[in-house]
């Protein structure tokens, strides 16, 4: 996959997986490649990017098993960036299908 | 590879790419977490460490995220000052012990060149004696017999020295520009 195409696509997964819940980032990262191929370990560099941008902000949480789990929590202005990169994304999205089915057809 | 050697690279890696001692830590104690997560999901070390990707390849990442474009000694200064700037009376006080050291620094620097260029001149010296029995553009200079070598060895040693003392000054220059930096930026 395009490395540009991936990481724009990741940081949507990633704002988009933290709308509903606040999640340690094992959690995150597991959710994230479940369904889309990269390595466990790159997650960890898009969040840190995202906690720098200030759209995501990480606390320490008690954990009843072990030491305590840093969680990850989308603020406003990440909802925000969430939207407007989540519409690039469908608009990206919708265009590309238009022109693969208009080649089809022709 | 076993979490320790894992942890161990990546730090060599985070390293190489530039990031502070502070990022690193954080970057470290991140993956940590996600070793001790995925004990206790069952997994693996070996099988956490196939998901985790190579060190290698998670420190680029961080070096794309969090490192400003490199920059030199002179832009580092420019950014001492302005951070000076931001906060003139707390940070002057940091900042002038910070400019008499690298007044320092560069005095250091500049009696490591004048012992290697010293040690040039030696050399020059010594193969002059040597070849035509004087030295030419210096005719007062006595240089008793046979002590050429001696003078060259000397003079060798001068040069070596010195510029190795060059270059140590240009590491502890850099480290101590970065130092300040940081105790700025905080």
């Amino acid at each position: 996959m395009d490395i540009q195409l991936k990481k724009g696509a990741l940081e949507l997964c990633v704002l988009g997986q933290l709308l509903d819940q606040d999640l340690y980032g094992y959690n995150l990262v597991e959710r994230i490649t479940k369904h889309i191929d990269i390595s466990d370990g790159t997650v960890y560099p898009i969040l840190r990017r995202l906690e720098k941008e200030g759209l995501v902000e990480s606390y320490l949480k008690e954990s009843s098993e072990g030491p305590a789990r840093r969680y990850y929590r989308i603020n406003g202005q990440g909802k925000a960036h969430f939207e407007s990169l989540f519409s690039d994304w469908r608009s990206l999205n919708h265009g590309v299908e238009e022109i693969l089915r208009g080649d089809k057809n022709e | 590879m076993n979490r320790d050697k894992f942890m161990k690279r990546l730090e060599l890696k985070l390293m190489e790419r530039g990031l502070t001692v502070k990022e690193r830590m954080e970057i470290l104690l991140t993956y940590e977490e996600h070793f001790n997560a995925g004990k206790d999901d069952g997994k693996t070390e070996a099988e956490i460490i196939a998901r985790l990707g190579k060190p290698e390849e998670i420190a680029l990442e961080y070096g794309e995220v969090l490192m400003e474009p490199q920059i030199g000694s002179a832009a580092r200064l420019t950014s001492i000052s302005g951070k000076i700037g931001r906060n003139p009376k707390r940070n002057f006080l940091l900042a002038l012990p910070a400019f008499i050291v690298l007044i320092f620094i560069l005095l250091i620097w500049l009696a490591a060149a004048a012992v290697a260029v010293s040690g040039l001149f030696g050399v020059y010296a010594a193969i002059a004696k040597w070849l035509t029995g004087a030295v030419p553009g210096f005719q007062q200079l006595i240089i008793h017999e046979k002590s050429e070598i001696l003078l060259l060895l000397i003079s060798l040693g001068l040069i070596s020295g010195g510029t190795l003392a060059c270059i140590g000054m240009y590491y502890v220059q850099r480290a101590y520009l970065g130092f300040v930096d940081k105790q700025l930026a905080d």
